[in-house]
Parts: structure tokens; C-alpha cells; sequence
């Protein structure tokens, strides 16, 4: 496609604007934070102030920072682990193997995708009450781990496998389990990690669930802590909620930097799939 | 072959039973060490907790020297519940038969549960602390908390409404600065003469939407008599002349004399005032402490203006109740007696940690008088009005009331209309929540 | 032998869509009876968390929606479709307040949706132009890692009618969160601004699927930028088209935290959204046979939206 320098140069124009649209509005959310009660005035805080931050020594009741971050990290980072086990055993089987309602199942699939999350809270919530799994890990983790955008994800790369790597594997021998765990899973690698990240982010930025499962302050996540944190019984301390939301966002942001190629690649191949 | 089956089992393994030590750590409760006489009262709160050095002070200091000095004999599990879902917390506890033993949180929620039958009264528990309620607690508090003819709760705190003035602009408009209006009509005039300063300053900023206007439009409605409604009959009582006079008074601040901007977004006149683009805001004293560090000696503190025709105001409160909760028996009575009186005795800390009392025999005390706008908190709070005892209320407030008035303050509706529509907005809404 | 047959048999393979062995290769009953066995084991994990953590508290929801479930006191009582009888006839209390719930929230999928698809559409086209690739979509994709209660309290900051940054900027007093269509409009944009990356990365990657030799037949044609972008380019996005326009659907109809945060529900109710209210009713109000008639019926109308959307733009063809 041929593009015009002065064309070029335009886009880049556009470009730029869009990106100072969606990365200032985070500069108000770094002064807000140093600012007593939030107020920003033009760009700078009105009062400058570091006590947003008190809560980073644990002595704010209400506040378990360290705690909720924790349980934010354990409760994503299981969850994403499992996710990617799994997930890629059922795409695995279902792409590589074959068996008798293979079809319907991954019909299924598919289609639990469009259940929406509401249809579940209340069902799940009584669920889990029934088990007494209530303000616990598992009650967090465990909607995470059967993934169907996972299997859908998987079984894409698993289809595409050279059947005669796999051949020659089983002229050696090998069973079904060692196929997926020293060839298939290597060749899915990346697309497992970038599984494992975005179940990752998902996990971590979820709100609603973990609001419902979670009524005990020290095990909540950090998500729902922020917004919990965020309307008080009068009034609102915004300082400490945008500090407190920055601080929230760093496991994101780390995560971000470090994975970004590899996430943008991932999300990326649900596009091609069409 | 096998190996790399057990490394990828056993991964499986080690996660699993990672996560389960993490979770009984993290979910299981610390074994309280406790003599066999020591009795565990649950109690959690969700209104303010922390005093003004943050962190441990407050209530959760109170706690601990009461659990001291009452160490072998009772023993205070403190939890706090966030007000963001704090019901949702509280039902998942009831229908789990978890829920704490005592609680604070506000009338409005108190009610409903004293109307399901899961509280205790609480008359006996307050004699057993030698409490005698009509005398220690302010009438305007204790007799509004009457449901079905009993009394379920105790005040523990209150929030009254007052008025907040920048003295700076005051004078800048050329007002005297340590004089506050009293009446709607001087309200008005030195809302001019300051919007009359330009450069975006305005004389009262008020925001029709998002339900900010909670206490002031609340307050001047009850100086009219125009009470929300009678807990006793179910009855919505707002729908008068005096009523519609007071949404009146509001929406002309914005489109007769235009000192208040049009279209202010939710939290905005908060905003302004922090600023110092807003002349004077009529709000609840819970923002005193931030009004207070920014403006500093610029922040005038007084009564509501009487706008209508008597001198009252809205009042945020909370109050604490005792469940019937499982194992609930006389001696747990006791301890929560025990507490209570131990908290209204130190009543004097809790004031200095920003709480302002619903204590009576304090207010009359010299130190009591030495903290700064207490005096005046006191007056407001005798002349304070509830929302009435109806399970709720506050929530259906927020969804059947405001959206009509809302629309008058907009300008979309004429006033006399949106009043009417709110009114029977509220009474289907109680009607269906509610049976008196 | 085995690999001449399976060589024979390639180029018909690769258009299978589920990987069965080649029919005759050794006994075909006992090694698909085996391999059946073995896909099972593999698919087993997966189905009991999908069976237990989705498709039984599907089916659970429905048994509770069918009875009065107070959340405080348990099983009330059998009462057959009452609840959703209830649901479409009431006029009154929570019944009404969820289909007006429902109208501002279909009003709300209608007028983000087109736009969570076609902005992102448009910047991967500019992005794909342009070098700095990385930056870009990076810088665009940034805000998607922030959280919904956080942003939404940025921008209830941001967009105040007075006080407020951005008509500081534009010098007007623009009534963003307080005035309808405002209102919808800021929670739109700031829905965008906030989720837009995931879009762009997907339809990014869509673009780099369709065929140079495509664009270059367009360019020797002389087509322009806006010509190659309409009728060469977006027939060839559908399939991430398709997973865009379905993803963002649903999480419209989830909309909460942004309306519940900035507009407080207003102007008036304008602003409510059905998740909201199926939360108060089931958490708050504690109705949870009611909360479940109406998570189904919302989940209804998603699937039927979802279907036709995906009709719409990808037709027939199997994605």
C-alpha cells in the first residue's frame, strides 16, 4: 500500500494526539495522588501531601494494602497457572486426539462464552456458600480455570501442529501424554504464556465476582479494595483512592511492559481466527 | 517418561496444596487465646473507626484498653465492614447465622433488621450499663429511632448539617466575614455579591444530580415542615407547599439568581469550595476536617440558614444494635452493656478523635466546649431531624425521590410537578418494602 | 505405509476441523476407542471446572429463579414461573426498575458498541501506515490495565462542569456528567478511552492478516487510502470484526462501575444499568429467586443480540 510522506505525516499527527488523549488523563491520576483530598488545581495538587500513601505501613484499618495485594497476586497467579494446565489439555485433546463428541463438546464450548457473567453470580454465590467455600482462595481461582476463549485460543495452535512430528513420536512410542507435554506444549508455548498473562489480568482486574465471593476485608483483592475504598459513609477521600489506584495498577503495569509484545501477539491471533 | 508425568502431576500437587496452606492461613481465624471465662463479643462497625492520628486510634485504641481491663471476662473482636456493600456483607452474614453479636452502622439499616425480628431491644441491655437514654442521649436522636413502639438502637455518633463559608471571599465581596447569613433572603443576597467577583467565583454551588444535595435540600425541607415521611403510617409527608417551597429555594439559586452554576456534576461543589471558587456550601459537618486543612483560618463554620420556618437541619448519625445472634445469652448482654457504657464514658477521646457525641452528660463539660465547632454541632444536632425509622429509606431515597427532583432542579420540570411525582414515586416504592 | 497413507490423505486433512486419525490405519474400532478414552482424560479436567463452576450454577440459577430464594432465610417455596411472570407484567417496584435498567442499558450497547468496534478499526488502519508501530499501540493499549473503579473516578474528576480539566482546556462549561446526551456520551468515551486497546490489538492483528499482494492490486488500481480501507480492508476484517463486536456487547451489558461512579445513576435514572440493579436485588434487597429471573432474561436477550450480530457480519460462513 502506498502512502504519501505528507499523508504519513498527517496520520502521525492524529496518532499523537490520541495517544497525549489517553496517557494524560493518568498525570491527573499521579497528582491526584500526592494531593490532599484529590484536588488538583490546574495540574499541580492544590496541597501537596504524602499522607495518601499512610496506608502502605498497614496501620490503616480498612486499608490491608500488602494484604490485598497479595491475595490479588496468589489468587491471579494460581488462577492462571491452572487456566493454562487445563485449558491446554481439553484444546489438546480435542485437536490432536479426536473422540466421539469432540464436536459437541467443543460446540459447547463456544458457546458458554456468551453466557454472561450475571446469569452466574447468584448461582455461583449460593454454590459456593453451599461448600462453605465462601472468603476463600478457591472461591476466587476457581471460575477462572475453565477458559473457554482459552480452549478456543489453544486448539487454533494445536490444529496447526505438523502431523508428522507427531508421527514419528508415536513410532517411538510415545503416548498421548508425552505428545502434549514435549512437543505440543513447547510449540504452543507462547501462545500458552500469552494465555497465562491475559488469564492473568483477568483474574486480577475482576470486580464483580470477586466483590459477591469475598465479604471479609483482609481477603479481599485488591480491585474490589479500591473501589470499597472509594465511597466512604459521608464523604469521599480521594487521595488516598488515587493513590491507593496507583499503587494498584504496577503488578499491571509490570506485567504490561515485560509481556506486552507477547499479550498484544496473543489477543492478537483471536483476530485471525476469522 | 514417567517422571516427567509425576514432575507435571506433582507441579499440580504442590500448587494445589500451596493454595490450600494459603487459604487456611489466610482464612482461618487466629486462635484467640483466651482463659475459659474470657466471653467473645463480635462487634463490627461500619461508620468512621479511625481517630485523627489514622491507623489504630479511634475506636480500634478503645477497643484494645477495653479489652485490658476487662481481660479474663470479655473479650471485643473488632471488624470493620466497608460501606460499599456493607448490607450485602451483613445479609450474607444473617443467612450464614454469622452475623456479628454487636454492630454500628446507620438507622436507616437498623430498621429494617429490627422489622425482620433479629434484633434485641435494647432497653434492658442499656439499663443493665446504667444508661438511662432519655437523659444521656439527645432527645432528637433517641426518639426518632422508635420502631413498632420499641427501641432497637443507641445513637453512637452524629453528622449534622451545617453551613461552610470562605471568609476570604467574604471579604473580598466586601461582606463582613465573621457573619454568616441566617435567613434564605440574606443567603441569597451575599451569594450575589460574590458571583459578582467574576473570574468564575460563585456565591453557593449546588449540583442538581447524582443525590449531593442529600443534606442541604433535606435540611431546608425539614424547616418546612415538609418531613420525608411518618414511619408510623407509611405515609409520604413531603408533598406541601412547604415542600415545593424548598426545592423552590434551590432551583432558583440556579435560574433566578443565578449564583450557583448550572449543570454543577456530582461532588462538584465540594470541589469548588476546596478551591476557593465557591462562596459558602451547606453540607454535613463530616467535610469539616478537610474544609478545615485547606482553608484553614478562612473556613466559617455555622447553623444552617433558616430558610423555612424553623430553625433545623438533617442529621447523618450512626447507631449500634445487638443481634440475636447464635449463643447470645445474658452474660454476652452484660459484656455489650459493659462496652457501651465504657464507650459513652470515654466519649471525651472518641470527641478529640473527631467523633462527634451523641453522649448528653458530655456536652455540658468545659472540654467539651473547648473543641472547635462542637458547641455549635450540639445546637444543630437538637435541632436535627432524621430520616424516619423505615428499612431502607436511604437507598430508596436515592432512587425513588431524587431522580424527579432532580429533573425541577435541572430546569426540565416545574417544581410543583416533580415534587408531586417524587412523592408518589417514594410512596409506591415504601409500600412495596415496607408495611408499617 | 502408515506415512504414504497419511500422505495421501493430507491435503484433505488440513481442511478438517477436528483432528481425527486417518481411518485404517491399524484396527480402526480399537485404536479410536482407545484414542476416545484418552480425549476424554484430556478434555476431563477442563469439563468438571466448566460443569462445575459454569454449567451447573447455570442450571442452579434456573432452579432458583423459580422459587421465592431469600437470601437471609433460603428456599421459600416452589413457585413455577411466577417470577418471570411477575417480571413482564409487574409495573411497579423492582420488576420496572429492571426494564428500565434494560432500556438504558440497550441504549447504551447501541451507541458504544459501533464505536468500540470502529475506532479501533480505524486507528489499527492509521497505526498499520505509520512507523512506531509498538508505541502506538502500546500507548492505546495502556489504559486497559487500570481498573474500572479507578478510572471511573479519574474521570468523574476529569469531566466536572466547572472545576473540571477538560472544559478548563476547552474554555466551555459543558455539562458532561450532569445533562443527557452528555452524559451517555462521557460514559461512552471513557469506556472507549479505557477498553479500546484490546480492540485495536485484535483488529490490528486482523489487518496484518489480509494479503499484501491484495493491497498492492488496490494500489496499482489507484485506489486511495479511503477506497483500499472500504471495499479492500474491512471485507477482510470479519472474523475480527465479528470477535470484537461480540466481545464489547457483552461488556456493555455488563456496564456498572463507570455510570455507578460518575453520573451516581443520573440525571435522574437515566444512567442505571441492569447489572446494577440485578446486584441490588439480589445482594441488597436480597430477592435472589427474583435476581436470578432476571440475570436469565438479561442473559437471554444477549445470546439473541449476540447471534445476530454475529450473523450480521460474518453470515453464514463458519468462523
Amino acid at each position: 500500500m502506498r502512502v504519501s510522506r505528507s499523508m504519513k505525516w498527517a496520520v502521525l499527527v492524529v496518532l499523537s494526539v490520541v495517544v497525549v488523549v489517553m496517557l494524560v488523563p493518568l498525570l491527573w491520576l499521579v497528582m491526584g495522588a500526592f494531593s490532599y483530598d484529590g484536588t488538583v488545581q490546574g495540574v499541580l495538587p492544590l496541597k501537596a501531601t504524602l499522607a495518601n500513601f499512610n496506608f502502605l505501613a498497614g496501620t490503616t484499618a480498612g486499608i490491608p494494602f500488602w494484604r490485598w495485594l497479595a491475595n490479588s497476586v496468589i489468587v491471579s497467579g494460581a488462577a492462571a497457572v491452572i487456566a493454562v494446565l487445563v485449558d491446554s489439555l481439553a484444546a489438546f485433546g480435542m485437536a490432536r486426539i479426536g473422540f466421539a463428541g469432540s464436536r459437541v463438546v467443543f460446540a459447547v464450548v463456544v458457546s458458554s462464552l456468551s453466557i454472561p457473567f450475571v446469569a452466574t453470580l447468584v448461582p455461583l454465590y449460593l454454590e459456593m456458600s453451599q461448600l462453605n467455600l465462601l472468603n476463600s482462595y478457591e472461591a476466587l481461582i476457581a471460575p477462572f480455570t475453565a477458559s473457554a476463549f482459552g480452549v478456543f485460543l489453544l486448539y487454533q495452535f494445536f490444529r496447526q501442529f505438523p502431523r508428522e512430528i507427531e508421527e514419528a513420536a508415536r513410532v517411538d512410542g510415545a503416548g498421548f501424554v508425552r505428545i502434549w507435554w514435549r512437543l505440543a506444549v513447547p510449540i504452543a508455548a507462547p501462545a500458552m504464556v500469552t494465555l497465562g498473562i491475559i488469564t492473568f489480568m483477568d483474574a486480577y482486574n475482576d470486580f464483580f465476582w470477586p466483590l459477591v465471593a469475598v465479604s471479609d476485608t483482609d481477603m479481599r483483592t485488591l480491585t474490589v479494595g479500591v473501589a470499597i475504598t472509594a465511597i466512604g459513609q459521608f464523604s469521599t477521600n480521594y487521595g488516598e483512592l488515587m493513590a491507593l489506584t496507583l499503587l494498584s495498577v504496577i503488578p499491571m503495569v509490570v506485567v504490561f511492559v515485560v509481556a506486552q509484545r507477547r499479550l498484544v501477539a496473543g489477543i492478537g491471533t483471536v483476530g485471525t481466527v476469522g | 517418561m514417567h517422571t516427567r508425568i509425576m514432575r507435571s502431576r506433582g507441579g499440580k500437587t504442590v500448587l494445589a496444596t500451596t493454595c490450600a496452606i494459603l487459604t487456611a492461613c489466610a482464612s482461618g481465624v487466629p486462635a484467640q487465646a483466651t482463659t475459659t471465662k474470657a466471653v467473645t463479643i463480635t462487634f463490627w462497625n461500619s461508620g468512621p473507626s479511625a481517630g485523627i492520628n489514622g491507623g489504630s486510634s479511634g475506636i480500634p485504641q478503645l477497643i484494645k484498653d477495653f479489652n485490658k481491663q476487662y481481660q479474663g471476662h470479655y473479650k471485643i473482636v473488632y471488624k470493620i465492614i466497608p460501606y460499599y456493600d456493607e448490607t450485602a456483607v451483613v445479609n450474607s452474614a444473617l443467612g450464614a447465622h454469622n452475623e456479628p453479636d454487636l454492630i454500628t452502622e446507620s438507622l436507616t439499616f437498623g430498621s429494617g433488621y429490627a422489622y425482620e425480628g433479629v434484633v434485641e431491644p435494647i432497653g434492658p441491655i442499656l439499663k443493665m450499663a446504667g444508661i438511662n437514654p432519655a437523659t444521656d442521649f439527645p432527645k432528637s436522636l433517641w426518639d426518632a429511632s422508635v420502631v413498632q413502639g420499641q427501641h432497637y438502637m443507641a445513637p453512637t455518633n452524629a453528622i449534622p448539617t451545617v453551613l461552610f463559608w470562605n471568609k476570604a471571599l467574604f471579604k473580598k465581596a466586601g461582606l463582613n466575614p465573621d457573619v454568616p447569613p441566617a435567613t434564605g433572603p440574606q443567603l441569597v443576597a451575599d451569594a450575589e455579591k460574590i458571583t459578582s467577583l467574576g473570574h468564575g467565583t460563585w456565591g453557593y454551588v449546588e449540583e442538581p444530580t447524582g443525590g449531593g444535595m442529600n443534606y442541604s435540600l433535606q435540611s431546608v425541607m425539614d424547616q418546612y415542615g415538609a418531613y420525608l415521611a411518618n414511619a408510623k403510617t407509611g405515609k409520604v409527608t413531603f408533598n406541601t407547599p412547604g415542600g415545593v417551597a424548598a426545592v423552590q429555594f434551590f432551583r432558583n439559586l440556579i435560574f433566578k439568581y443565578h449564583v450557583s452554576p448550572p449543570n454543577a456534576s456530582p461532588e462538584e461543589a465540594h470541589n469548588l469550595f476546596v478551591k476557593g471558587e465557591d462562596g459558602m456550601e451547606i453540607t454535613g459537618s463530616y467535610d469539616y476536617p478537610t474544609y478545615h486543612t485547606i482553608l484553614g483560618n478562612n473556613l466559617g463554620i455555622s447553623l444552617v440558614p433558616k430558610i423555612g420556618h424553623n430553625q433545623q437541619d438533617f442529621l447523618g448519625q450512626n447507631y449500634w444494635w445487638v443481634f440475636r445472634a447464635p449463643g447470645m445469652n445474658e452474660t454476652m448482654e452484660r459484656g455489650i452493656a459493659l462496652f457501651m457504657k465504657y464507650y459513652y464514658a470515654n466519649s471525651l477521646y472518641l470527641a478529640r478523635q473527631g467523633f462527634f457525641p451523641t453522649w448528653l452528660p458530655l456536652w455540658n463539660t468545659r472540654q467539651f466546649k473547648e473543641i472547635p465547632t462542637y458547641s455549635l454541632q450540639a445546637q444543630a444536632v437538637n435541632d436535627g431531624v432524621l430520616h424516619p425509622p423505615i428499612p431502607i429509606i436511604a437507598e430508596l431515597n436515592h432512587k425513588y425521590f431524587f431522580p424527579d427532583i432532580e429533573l425541577a432542579l435541572l430546569g426540565k420540570e416545574p417544581t410543583g410537578k416533580a415534587v408531586a411525582a417524587a412523592a408518589s414515586a417514594m410512596q409506591s416504592a415504601i409500600q412495596e418494602n415496607f408495611h408499617a | 505405509m502408515r506415512v504414504g497413507a497419511s500422505t495421501a490423505r493430507e491435503p484433505r486433512q488440513r481442511q478438517v476441523h477436528y483432528g481425527h486419525l486417518p481411518l485404517g490405519a491399524g484396527s480402526a474400532w480399537g485404536r479410536r476407542h482407545r484414542q476416545g478414552v484418552w480425549g476424554w482424560l484430556f478434555v476431563s479436567p477442563y469439563l468438571l471446572l466448566f460443569l462445575g463452576f459454569q454449567a451447573v450454577p447455570v442450571g442452579f440459577g434456573l432452579f432458583v429463579s423459580l422459587h421465592h430464594w431469600n437470601g437471609v432465610v433460603g428456599n421459600q417455596g416452589f413457585i413455577g414461573l411466577s417470577q418471570y411472570v411477575n417480571l413482564f407484567t409487574d409495573r411497579t417496584g423492582n420488576a420496572a426498575g429492571f426494564w428500565s435498567a434494560m432500556e438504558h442499558t440497550v441504549l447504551f450497547v447501541g451507541i458504544s458498541v459501533p464505536f468500540l468496534w470502529g475506532v479501533p478499526t480505524v486507528l489499527a488502519y492509521l497505526i498499520y501506515m505509520v512507523p512506531g508501530k509498538g508505541f502506538f499501540r502500546g500507548a492505546i493499549f495502556f489504559p486497559t490495565v487500570l481498573s474500572s473503579s479507578a478510572i471511573s473516578t479519574l474521570w468523574l474528576y476529569l469531566l466536572a462542569t466547572t472545576g473540571g480539566p477538560v472544559n478548563g482546556v476547552l474554555g466551555l462549561s459543558i455539562p458532561w456528567l450532569v445533562e443527557q446526551p452528555e452524559a451517555w456520551i462521557s460514559i461512552d468515551a471513557v469506556t472507549i478511552w479505557w477498553t479500546m486497546g484490546i480492540a485495536l490489538v485484535i483488529m490490528y492483528a486482523s489487518l496484518t492478516q489480509v494479503p499484501t499482494s491484495v493491497l498492492e492490486a488496490a494500489a496499482v488500481d489507484g485506489a486511495g487510502i479511503v477506497r483500499t480501507f472500504r471495499s479492500v480492508v474491512l471485507p477482510q476484517l470479519r472474523g475480527g470484526s465479528a470477535v470484537v463486536v461480540f466481545v464489547s456487547t457483552i461488556a456493555s451489558f455488563n456496564l456498572l462501575a463507570q455510570p455507578f461512579l460518575m453520573t451516581h445513576g443520573g440525571p435522574g435514572t437515566s444512567t442505571y444499568t441492569v447489572s446494577e440493579w440485578i446486584y441490588q436485588v439480589g445482594f441488597t434487597f436480597f430477592h435472589m429467586g427474583q435476581a436470578s429471573a432476571m440475570a436469565f432474561v438479561l442473559g437471554f436477550i444477549i445470546a439473541v443480540v449476540g447471534f445476530v450480530e454475529y450473523r450480521l457480519i460474518v453470515g453464514r460462513r463458519m468462523g
